[in-house]
């Protein structure tokens, strides 16, 4: 049997295995919309752990991360810097938020704000700037996944096949099996992208330089520069000290309040599940140490590889190894690419229908209906997206730069909501609102950016002023309606 | 006590959040001494984590007693 055959049975394999475990899950949790969406709240630890870790590792680490190491050197470690913090607020807010959202059966970001601010209108900001990152990232875990059944096959089987039948699978089981189905599947990618990390991880660099010790003294050796931060930019220039730093402080405060995170708050058994979930993420970020070995092994072994992402695949398809072992990658990848984009693909449909359409347009829906209607969202959000993988020629790096920035303007509105008594509708939404614009201004007219500062930081100072001076130049809220909230 | 535990380890986890950035790292940044056949400034990274996830653990275990359960 010809190998690229093997590879692909094994690949093959492990769809159908991913499929059969999102089917099995179905059925578990009750039919209506908190059963679909927030699993009945139910999920123990080692789940929460999983869907937690899972959602993270995508297909822009499993490719991405050792691209940026290959090519950008110690540009990468801004990734474990805001990794290790990154979830840590969740662990003093996310009990109010768990609490908040048993009592009053939310199971959305924006529907702890609505209720909290009693506003109409910052719920769809919410569901939009949670739109403009999602598709992008959904359509990038897709490319990936293109990607790999492309390598392969040797260019038998064209990406837009590899994309619809990954994704064809991920439809089906988080259509059918919602929130239970996203979480059994990561779970089990879980497990598979972090022995194949750790396998590749410390093989590649033996193999190539005889262990890590060897091959980062010879890394030191020739390319000193990739060895200390800030690392090189994406042209091979140096990077700066402000747009590593910058990165790392938005990502850090854009991570726990990441709508599809947020979400899995509301998902976990009890207080003390989600706080040993949030404890034991950072063991997750550890797996990425392997991942960076994967390419910086491939810095001196395998020069001028482009685009960077694709030093992965190319290490694993031109090292003679055994095509089981090439299949495994593969499936590890699709693993990677998968556990995001179902997580992804299931938030975002929820965030459509409860936090734009039910509340612009059909407040009165019954909950069969709603639940119906979130699944008929994941078909199309999944079709939007694969739509922008294949056949547009759309850029959407800028639209996937502005996300992140945006993202992170939500953090101070989580935490005005919870601890702030004095915050006020208008001071929250105007802060989103400004933060928002700044962000964008500052990534369409890159002079303004001022050593190099992410754009996001610039938005967040804006936000906050905004919220505080129009909080205090509107009256205040209800103290009893307040306290619910802040003493939650 | 739970108050004064809550506040330093929210006080020791924005000192954390600055030593990943300038001007903290680049005190750290440099390649050898090597550690665990890695370079300084990425075992310095990854202690980051380490120390993160240990501060938040012993946290959780001995001193946080502010809710087990919920009300």
């Amino acid at each position: 049997m010809e190998s690229w055959v093997i590879v692909l049975l094994v690949t093959v394999g492990y769809l159908v295995l991913s499929l059969a475990v999102g089917l099995a899950s179905a059925g578990k949790a009750s039919a209506g919309s908190e059963g679909y969406v927030a699993g009945d709240r139910t999920f123990g630890f080692l789940v929460m752990y999983f869907v937690m870790g899972a959602s993270v590792f995508s297909a822009f680490t499993f490719l991405g991360g050792p691209g940026w190491a290959y090519s950008r050197g110690a540009a990468a470690f801004y990734l474990l810097g805001f990794l290790s913090i990154g979830l840590v607020p969740t662990y003093f807010f996310g009990p109010r938020v768990a609490r908040l959202g048993r009592k009053f059966g939310y199971v959305t970001q924006a529907q702890l704000f609505a209720h909290r601010y009693e506003s109409r209108y910052i719920p769809p900001v919410l569901a939009l700037i949670s739109l403009v990152a999602f598709v992008p990232y959904l359509t990038l875990q897709m490319e990936g996944a293109g990607y790999v059944f492309s390598v392969l096959t040797e260019g038998r089987m064209p990406e837009w096949a590899g994309a619809g039948v990954t994704y064809g699978v991920v439809l089906i089981y988080v259509f059918r099996s919602g929130v239970i189905g996203v979480a059994w599947t990561n779970t089990f990618q879980g497990v598979l992208m972090m022995a194949l990390a750790w396998g590749l991880g410390l093989y590649l660099p033996y193999r190539l330089h005889g262990g890590i010790g060897p091959m980062f003294a010879r890394l030191a050796d020739t390319v000193p520069a990739m060895l200390t931060v800030p690392g090189l930019d994406a042209a091979g220039d140096p990077w700066t000290w402000g747009a590593y730093s910058s990165s790392v402080a938005v990502s850090a405060f854009g991570f726990s309040v990441w709508p599809h995170y947020f979400m899995k708050i509301y998902t976990a058994r009890s207080i003390r599940t989600l706080k040993q979930t949030v404890v034991f993420f950072p063991t997750f970020g550890f797996f990425l140490l392997p991942i960076m070995f994967i390419g910086f092994s491939g810095v001196l072994a395998f020069p001028d590889v482009t685009p960077a992402d694709t030093i992965l695949p190319t290490i694993v398809t031109s090292m003679d190894l055994p095509p089981l072992v090439v299949g495994l990658f593969c499936a590890g990848a699709l693993a990677a690419s998968m556990s995001s984009g179902d997580a992804i693909v299931h938030a975002a449909s929820a965030v459509v229908v409860k936090d734009f359409y039910k509340v612009l347009v059909r407040p009165d829906i019954d909950d069969r209906r709603e639940t119906w209607l979130i699944k008929v969202m994941v078909v199309v959000i999944g079709a939007v997206a694969y739509y922008f993988a294949i056949y547009s020629e759309l850029s959407l790096v800028l639209l996937l730069l502005l996300s992140y920035g945006a993202l992170a303007q939500i953090f101070p509105a989580v935490l005005a909501a919870l601890y702030w008594r004095r915050s006020t509708p208008a001071g929250v939404l105007g802060g989103l609102l400004a933060g928002c614009l700044v962000t964008l201004v500052w990534n369409l007219f890159p002079a303004l950016q001022w050593l190099d500062i992410h754009p996001g930081i610039w938005g967040l100072a804006v936000n906050v002023t905004v919220m505080v001076v129009m909080s205090f130049a509107t009256p205040p809220m209800s103290e009893e309606h307040v306290g619910t909230f802040v003493n939650a | 006590m739970q108050r004064y535990a809550t506040r330093l380890v929210i006080l020791s986890f924005v000192v954390q959040f600055l030593a990943a950035m300038w001007p903290v790292y680049p005190v750290f940044n440099r390649i050898r001494p090597f550690v665990f056949g890695i370079p300084f400034s990425f075992f310095y990274a990854t202690s980051l984590m380490a120390l993160s996830f240990v501060t938040l653990l012993a946290f959780h275990l001995w001193w946080d007693r502010s809710d087990d359960e919920p009300r």
